[in-house]
This record gives C-alpha cells, structure tokens and sequence, in this order.
C-alpha cells in the first residue's frame, strides 16, 4: 500500500478509530501490530513471515545477549543474530548481484562458472526493518539499553506500519520508552500529524512526482537514449533529479512522521535542508539523518571512528560510505555512489585538518558571498554525485559526469534560447513569489507570523492554527494534490531500497 | 472534552474534502471539458458513438481506420459519390485516428463488429507495427475508459497500467482529468509554449521537409523487428474477429513522400512486408504511388492528394465488396 494511494488514508482512519475503541494500552498495541502486519501483507509480495522472524531472532537474541554469561557467549548471540539478519538481507537483494559479479570476473580470467541467476524478488522494506532489529541487538550489547520482556512491543517498534517501508530509521532505545504510554489522541497531535501528512503528500505528489518527468525524459527515455543528451540536458536533469529525490524522500517522511505524531509516537527528523549544506560533512548531518547517524554509530564509531590516525580515519570513512551506498541497492553505481561519498568527506577533512586553509574558509565563510559560494561548492559535487545514483550505466555515468564537469556553454545557450518560454514562466510562476518572500521575510516580517512559519516550523505554526483557518489550509492542500499532481504517481524512490 | 475537540477536528477534515472536491469538479466542468472537446480523445470518443448508432441501421457501410494519414487522405463524400457512379450505395466513414496502432484500434474491435459494416479499410505505415516509439497514449485509454469492452485476448495484449487506466471507475477518471488543468488554463490565459503556430499551407517548403527527413527520432522511422509484438498480435487479432463476422477487411499501406520513403531502413521495410504476406490480409502498397507535390508534408497528403486518393480508392476496393 503506498503513503501516495486512496486507500493509505482509509486504512489510517480505520486504524485510528481501532485504536481509540481499544482504550486499554495492550489491546491498542494489538491492534497497531496486526494492522502494521496487515499493511506489510497487503504492501507486497507475501514476505510476513521473514518480517516475523527477523522479529524473532533479533527479540530473542537480545535476550541471550543480556543474560549471557561471558563476552564470547554474547558475541556469539551478537553474530548469530547479526548473520541471521544480514543474511537473510544478502540472500534477497545481493545475491544476483555477487553472482553476476563473480560470474563477469571469472569470465574475464576465461573461467566459465555457469552460475544461475534466479529471480528473486526483493522484500519490500527489508533494508529498514532488518536496521531496526539490529539497532536493538547491538545497542543491547553496546550496554546502552536492556531487553524488553515483551514480544508484542517488540514486533510494534519493527513493524510500525509508519516507517515499516522506507523509515526514519528509528532506534529501539529512543522509540520502545514509547510504547509503555498508551496511546490517548489529543487534538493538537491530530492537527499536526495530518499538517505534517499534508506537505508530504504535496512534497510527494505535486512536486516531486511532476519533476519525475522531466528527469525521465533524459534519464529513463526508450526513445532517445542519456548519450545523445548534451550539458544542457544532463544539467537540467541532474539538478531535477537532486530535487525529485529530495521531495519525494522527505515528503515520504513526512507523512510517516504525521502518521506517528497522530497516534502520539514521535519519530526523528530526517532532513534539514540539505541543499543548504556549507560542506560534505554537514550534508550527511542533514540528509537522511537517520541512516547517517546509524551507520556512524554502528559501523564507523566501531572501525575505529577517528580515534586511529588519519589514514585509517580515511578508511573508516570510505568503507563506511561505501556499505551505505551498497545498502541502498545492489548495483555498481551506488557502491560508486558510496565510495565517491567517502572520498568528498575525506577530501574535507584533509582540507578541515590544514589549519591555515582551514581559518581562511572560515574567515571568507563569515560574508554572505562567502557562505553562498561555499554552499554552492558543495552542492555542485553533491549534486554531481546524484548521476551516479540515479544512472547505472557506467559508460552512461562517465559521459554525463563528462558533461557535468566539462560543460559545452553552446549547448547551454542554445538551450536556455530554446527553452526561454518555459524558463520565463516558471521565473513568473516560482522565482518571483520566492524573490518576495525571501525579501519580505527578511525586512519587513521578521517578528511576524509569517518570519515563524518561513524561518521556523511551519509544521507547527499550521498544525496550530485555529480550526477554520486550518480547515482553509486543508482545503489548499487538497486542492493542490487534486489538481496538480500528475495522473500517474510513481512509487516513492526510496520503496526499492 | 477532549473528544469533543477531536470531533471538530474530524468534521473541520471531513468538509475540507468535501468542498475541496467540489470545488475541484467545477474546475474540471468549467475548464477542462471545454478544453477536452478537441483532441484525439474526442475522435476516438466520436468513432465509438458511430459505431453504438450506426449498430442500429441496416445501411451498408465501409470503415476507413488507421492513422493520421488516413485521416488526411479520405474524403468520404468523393468516396460515396465514386461509388455511387458505380451504382454502390455505401455510407462511407473515415475513422481515422492521430497515432492510431493495432493495439489502438482493438479497443474499437467490438464496437466496429456490432455495427457490421461490410468492408474494412485499415491504412496505415511502418511505424505502427513496430516494438518502439509507437504506444498507445494514456489519455486514449483513460478518457473513453467508460466505452471500452474488450475481449480476453485483446485484454492480454494491454500492460498492467494500461489495464487499470481502461478499467477505471467514474471517479478514477475524474481525478484523470486534472492533468489537463494546466493545459486548459494556459489555452485560456493565451500562453502558447514551445513557439509558433503550426500554419497548414497546402504543403511544406522542401527546406520545412528536408528538416523533417533529418529528424532521426521522427516516429515514422520507428523501425519494424522481425519479431513478434503486440501491434502484429492485435492486427491479426483485429483480422481474425473481422473474418469471424464476415466483414471484409483491407489493409493499405499509406503513401508516402520520396524523402520520407529514402530513409525507412530496407530492414524495416522488409520486415515490415514480411510480416504483412505472413498474414495473408489482401493488402495495397501505395508507398509511391503519389507525386510529392500530393503531400502536406512528408506523410500526409494535401487536398490534391487527398481528392486523387479518394478518388483511386473506390477502383481498387471494388472487388472487395459484395
């Protein structure tokens, strides 16, 4: 079932109102459970039941770990769950990836290994939750939290139908505390939740599913294929896809923290305006936050971090960053992906670590052209970075990669000449309003309400607003998402990973 | 307390739709139906009407179908008159269709076999029985959702997406709709993108269609695989449900500008040809049979060759009919 259908805002409803007639804590518990089950059933292909042992083996687990009575006995539960999990993950979205891996290399060395390629199809969802049940295990064995007792609660944090498919990635010590409350709906955590719902679903459905087309028409077009596009295009497409990705990935949150906020469950941001990063750095400390602060806490911090010297900072940095990009899909283009987000944030700590280059940014960084170039100089790599994501050619990746750092100006003028009617009324239509309010917002309003909603949580300040104003913003968001959005819907990127 | 809160916010949810729905259906009455009046939705929404009212009289009548070129080459008025010299008495339809294909046209299937016409003509090109380029837009299948019945096989023939748009309810077809809001509003506002207006002169200059000609992403040159695709399987299901029911049926291949014809690619034309004697559908090659001056631009004719063309029809077409 996608966040983006008709029928994910019925399903809420029945939820909701399950909920509210369960009144006792462990009834409602029941009923999220089975209904987060029945919305996993109903997402896919028929995977419950790896869902439920991958629950199992991690619950239990987690027990033996705790009660175990030496350090070997509790690395060996550690492994056990840790291979059960990753395993199972490896099995369905890695294997055909190693086995055609294996099976190129072999044949470049003239072996024939004659291997068979199955067709697996991939558990929705798989990479998430196997994170959330690991988060458990490890944080158990870390000494940063203690099992729970029940199964039930457990399966809930794992399963919560909210971030059961594409996240936030949550923490079993930050969300498990949760549970024991039982759910009492408030009307400020229903106004909020479904304000927060509302601009994911425009994020999603209006924005970024309208940009999808465009970025097709260069990247996943039968008719002319990604080589016979020049810088023009290829710029055009990257800098969309950047945005496409960005909407559709944290409007996908939204709407899974507005679904959580309405039950009363609190959920962790995911992005901080990403493209408004000053570095590489701050980048991965606003996008995705979750998984970035997961795999600093479960796969760098334990490398070593950057307690081993520079040289083996370098190296946690790249394997870390590399494993994340293998995490998002099984394909040589996001382990390149990975790895070329390893090297950027290597590249900035060498540069971070030379003190006297290092004062000199700092020093330039405190003008407003200064700090608007260093966004803009990061954002030009981050951006480049997004071909790699989203094409997985390598031949492909190499000429748009080409285009993007050798830009042939004639095809940018010619294009902007081209397409100057359709850059003039998007100016109309978008640059403008965005001139007047970024230049309202800073003169003339700044201790005004719009300041607050501009500048601080606009999430807040509409999920707050008094019940007929918030009914006309109801009314805008509908009418946004039933007259702008495209007549087909892709599904959410991040779905596939 | 707090309930009653949470029932006002319920309510304060449940008119938002409400009206928002509302006022999103006078936008689609007020703004995008006028715009949709026009279009090849229209036309393919205007050929199942014929088909529901001529299923109703006992006239004899003979369908043109096919592409865009058909539709600028028939004239059913100097068609029915040829006839009638010939003392034929037929009511004559052209049905022709912008980007029509095979797979197109079998959603049209049943409606053209209950209202039994006696011969049917389909024109049409290369492209058209080709894997790529050529497709069966959304807003063909979505906006006449409520007309189509198809037959299992033809059903087969269709993706899973397309399936979903031909069997969409009423409400899924409102909501359709909303991809032509834009379109309407900038037709309203005046705003034109993309440049000039198209003028129909009687034909192009020969500069306009040496442009043309070197277009190599032009779906004319879609090229033609000796293999098996939907649009052969829907034109010999199209054949066979038409020979089922006894309605004779032709097959003409449209004809074509010299400039247009010396860029087809000789596989393309071969398996295009192959394909068409491996149907054993009695079929005419009209490739060049036409002066370019006969064309508006470099595959459909002007009215010179649309009169020359409706005019030579009758002629080959006669043995044909009863």
């Amino acid at each position: 079932m996608l966040f983006n259908s008709i029928q994910y805002p019925i399903f809420l409803l029945l939820v909701v109102i399950l909920t509210f007639a369960a009144r006792k804590r462990d009834y409602q518990l029941k009923v999220l459970l089975l209904a987060s089950y029945v919305f996993y059933a109903i997402s896919g292909e028929f995977f419950l039941p790896l869902l439920v042992f991958i629950t199992a083996l991690t619950f239990y687990c987690g027990i033996w770990i705790f009660t175990a009575q030496n350090l070997l006995h509790k690395r060996i539960y550690l492994a056990v769950s840790i291979i059960g999990a990753l395993s199972i993950l490896g099995y369905f979205k890695y294997f055909n990836f190693v086995v055609l891996g294996l099976d190129q290399a072999m044949d470049a060395l003239n072996f024939s290994l004659a291997i068979q390629v199955y067709n697996i199809a991939l558990p929705i969802g798989i990479s998430f939750y196997t994170f959330h049940a690991l988060s458990y295990v490890l944080d158990i064995y870390q000494g940063k939290m203690t099992p729970i007792d029940s199964f039930k609660e457990y399966a809930l944090f794992v399963a919560f139908f909210p971030h059961l498919i594409a996240g936030p990635i949550l923490r079993a010590r930050d969300f498990l505390p949760q549970l024991k409350q039982k759910v009492t709906f408030t009307s400020e955590n229903i106004q909020i939740g479904v304000t927060r719902i509302g601009i994911g679903m425009v994020k999603k459905v209006v924005i970024a599913d309208n940009i999808a087309y465009y970025v097709n028409l260069v990247y996943a077009n039968p008719d002319v294929p990604i080589q016979n596009s020049n810088s023009f295009f290829i710029i055009c497409a990257t800098i969309l896809f950047g945005l496409q990705i960005y909407f559709d990935f944290s409007g996908y949150t939204d709407i899974a923290i507005g679904s959580a906020r309405i039950f009363g469950y609190t959920f962790p941001e995911n992005f901080n305006l990403p493209y408004f990063s000053q570095n590489p750095t701050d980048f991965w400390r606003r996008w995705h936050m979750t998984l970035s602060s997961y795999i600093r806490d479960y796969i760098y911090i334990p490398l070593g971090g950057n307690r081993k010297g520079i040289a083996r900072t370098y190296l946690n940095l790249i394997i870390t960053f590399t494993l994340c990009g293998i995490w998002h899909g099984a394909a040589w283009n996001f382990v390149l992906w990975g790895t070329y987000h390893g090297v950027l944030l290597c590249a900035h700590k060498a540069i971070t670590t030379q003190r006297h280059i290092y004062d000199r940014i700092t020093l330039i960084s405190k003008t407003h052209f200064g700090l608007i170039t260093k966004i803009l100089i990061t954002q030009y790599f981050i951006f480049m970075g997004w071909i790699l994501f989203r094409v997985s050619n390598l031949d492909d990746i190499i000429y748009c990669v080409n285009k993007w750092i050798f830009i042939d100006v004639n095809s940018i003028l010619s294009g902007f000449t081209k397409y100057s009617d359709i850059l003039k009324l998007n100016a109309v239509f978008i640059g403008i309003p965005l001139i007047v309010i970024i230049l309202l917002s800073r003169k003339h309003l700044k201790s005004s309400k719009i300041h607050s909603l501009v500048v601080h949580d606009p999430v807040e300040y509409l999920g707050r607003l008094k019940l007929n104003y918030w009914g006309v913003y109801l009314i805008v968001i509908l009418l946004m998402i039933l007259c702008l959005a495209p007549s087909r819907s892709p599904e959410f990127i991040y779905f596939q990973f | 307390m707090q309930f009653s809160e949470i029932l006002k916010i319920a309510l304060t949810i449940f008119f938002a739709i409400v009206i928002a729905l509302i006022l999103y259906i006078l936008v689609i009455s007020l703004v995008v139906n006028p715009y949709l009046e026009q279009g090849t939705w229209k036309l393919i929404a205007n050929n199942f009407n014929n088909y529901q009212n001529e299923s109703l009289t006992k006239n004899p009548k003979i369908y043109f179908i096919g592409n865009s070129q058909v539709m600028a080459a028939v004239d059913t008025n100097l068609v029915e008159e040829r006839l009638a010299n010939q003392n034929r008495s037929y009511s004559v339809y052209n049905l022709g269709v912008n980007f029509d294909t095979p797979l197109q046209r079998s959603i049209e299937l049943t409606g053209i076999i209950h209202s039994k016409p006696e011969l049917v003509i389909y024109g049409d090109s290369y492209c058209s029985f080709s894997s790529r380029y050529r497709y069966v837009p959304d807003d063909n299948l979505a906006l006449v959702s409520d007309k189509i019945h198809l037959d299992n096989y033809s059903r087969s023939l269709f993706d899973k997406e397309q399936i979903a748009l031909i069997d969409q309810n009423q409400f899924d077809q409102l909501l359709f709709k909303r991809k032509f809001i834009i379109p309407s509003l900038k037709q309203k506002m005046g705003i034109q993108i993309g440049g000039r207006d198209v003028v129909v002169n009687d034909t192009l200059t020969l500069e306009e269609r040496e442009i043309i000609a070197q277009n190599p992403y032009d779906e004319f040159l879609a090229p033609v695989d000796a293999e098996d695709n939907v649009q052969k399987k829907a034109f010999i299901h199209i054949r066979d449900e038409l020979r089922k029911n006894n309605i004779s049926f032709v097959y003409v291949h449209m004809p074509m500008d010299t400039l247009r014809v010396a860029t087809i690619p000789n596989t393309t034309k071969a398996n295009y040809f192959s394909f068409l004697n491996s149907t054993g559908v009695q079929y005419f090659n009209l490739e060049e049979s036409y002066p370019d001056e006969y064309f508006f631009d470099l595959v459909h004719l002007n009215k010179y060759g649309k009169q020359q063309y409706s005019s030579d029809m009758p002629e080959l077409l006669i043995k044909e009919l009863k």
